[in-house]
């Protein structure tokens, strides 16, 4: 295998920034790169440091940027999801329908999707909830729908941009652990965007430390685990988990001195 | 309670006319209205002139309704075209849509048809700014997650906007009944042979305002048929939403 298809995501000096009304206003600066397939990269930063304008580039929102970035195309054809900060389920579906949405669209609702989504509901305690407007469901639920969305239509390529950012913190861990495991097991490369340390250090392979103003890439952290890594809760306990968490935290503490 | 007030505003009323002759002249009573009610039920066909006015204002309002909701969503899907026809549609939405009824005689005559055709211009307008409306202001967010998931731009129609605007569609069904029925009407009211206008017309010309009412019960007994089948027709929003945007493979 060349070392091109080894990665998913390559990103090389990729920078934007806006008019201000005096100078230009750098969000991002040089992000350089690149996500293995199947891996789950983390980014961590401080609110306004750039990490979901990034996303919004990936997703071909943001068109006006410098640099470049380059996803698999064979990859990038076979699915890509996106899970966004709020669950974003259309009204007037039920939470089965939001849930089915990007299997429609690439019309492949068969039996074996179908029964993808059940394992998801199941997998997420979902159950009894299907039929229910999104209006009808906690936020936490919300979310947890918009998670299955994502992972139902089987994406090659994962983009999450802080989704579990509003939900309390025990439903949190619960929603870190089901989400990692099901995206491992899908061999899914993720972009993870969040500013919580610990959620970082759980869910990624690497963990990418963003600097507020101009957002840039300080250091990228190997965050595997020797024990736990299957478990939000149980990681706590990995001897490194503690040792990560520091270095993290020093890192993002410098960038606001 | 409704029902207390009407019969309260009818005894005073009642009241009011047996003991002041201008005030009679004027209002007439509310049982002289119902014997004019009975009178041209009996003697002058009432019910042909209730179906008459009834039909010219319910055809121009599909034909108007359907085609301007179809003409403002279809605007969605081309940026350029709305921005080229949106000052037509300003101004032409904004003439007086009577001002041309002179002119609708001249080309449709005095039949069924011209009011018809009053009935359609006075809707049309309407439903096409409230579907285009209703088409625009569907969140971006949603468009821009059905895009990463790959949808053109026929799937975004079907799954967002046209399911997203349906609240202002339903909003200019109920609004444009009471356009339909004005249209119908002032069509009459300019040149006819029949309906609830001409009676109405008619009436007013020989001073006899009882008569005249009566003929007015039929027009808002009309608004309140188009707007009962209104009611049920927007209390169906979820099951029509369902019908146009989801396949059958995702429903119970």
């Amino acid at each position: 295998m060349s070392m091109k298809n080894e990665y998913d995501i390559t990103i090389a000096g990729l920078s934007k920034s806006y008019k201000g009304r005096n100078e230009d206003i750098v969000v991002l600066n040089e992000l350089n790169f690149q996500v293995k397939r199947g891996e789950f990269f983390c980014i961590v930063g401080p609110s306004g440091c750039g990490k979901s304008t990034l996303l919004k580039i990936l997703v071909n929102k943001i068109k006006d940027y410098q640099g470049t970035y380059h996803i698999n195309e064979e990859r990038r054809s076979s699915g890509i999801a996106y899970i966004p900060q709020e669950s974003l389920l259309i009204p007037w579906r039920t939470l089965y329908q939001n849930m089915a949405l990007g299997l429609e669209i690439k019309k492949s609702i068969t039996p074996s999707t179908k029964g993808l989504i059940s394992d998801l509901i199941s997998s997420f305690k979902l159950n009894g909830l299907q039929d229910k407007l999104p209006n009808q469901v906690s936020g936490g639920e919300a979310q947890r729908a918009s998670v299955i969305r994502a992972l139902a239509s089987s994406p090659r390529i994962l983009l999450c941009d802080e989704p579990f950012s509003s939900i309390d913190f025990v439903t949190r861990l619960d929603l870190n652990t089901k989400f990692k495991n099901k995206a491992k097991v899908q061999g899914v490369t993720t972009i993870f965007v969040t500013h919580n340390i610990e959620e970082a250090i759980f869910l990624g392979d690497r963990v990418a430390v963003m600097s507020k103003k101009p957002g840039e890439i300080v250091d990228i952290i190997d965050s595997s685990l020797s024990e736990g890594a299957e478990d939000a809760v149980k990681c706590r306990q990995a001897p490194e988990f503690n040792k990560l968490f520091s270095k993290i935290w020093e890192i993002l503490e410098n960038g606001f001195h | 309670m409704q029902v207390l007030l009407i019969v309260l505003v009818g005894v005073l009323w009642e009241i009011l006319a047996s003991q002041f002759n201008q005030f009679k002249f004027l209002l007439g009573s509310p049982s002289s209205v119902g014997q004019e009610l009975v009178a041209l039920i009996i003697n002058e066909n009432f019910f042909y002139h209730f179906f008459l006015t009834g039909s010219e204002a319910l055809v121009g309002f599909l034909i108007g309704t359907s085609l301007g909701t179809t003409c403002g969503l279809l605007l969605w899907y081309s940026e350029f075209t709305s921005k080229v026809m949106k000052p037509f549609i300003i101004v032409m939405g904004s003439i007086p849509v009577f001002a041309f009824a002179p002119l609708l005689v001249v080309w449709f005559g005095i039949g069924f048809w011209m009011k018809v055709v009053l009935a359609f211009l006075s809707t049309f307008f309407i439903a096409l700014t409230n579907a285009h409306k209703g088409a625009t202001l569907v969140s971006n967010q949603f468009l821009d997650l059905l895009e990463i998931y790959g949808a053109d731009k026929r799937s975004k129609f079907f799954k967002v906007v046209l399911p997203g605007s349906i609240e202002w569609v339903l909003n200019s069904l109920r609004l444009n009944i009471g356009f339909a029925l004005l249209g119908a009407f002032i069509g009459e009211f300019i040149s006819s042979e029949n309906g609830l206008g001409r009676l109405i017309l008619r009436a007013t010309g020989l001073y006899n305002v009882p008569k005249a009412l009566a003929a007015a019960i039929g027009i808002i007994l009309l608004a309140f048929i188009f707007d009962f089948i209104a009611g049920k027709i927007e209390s169906k929003r979820h099951s029509i939403i369902q019908l146009i945007s989801v396949p059958k493979a995702l429903k119970n």
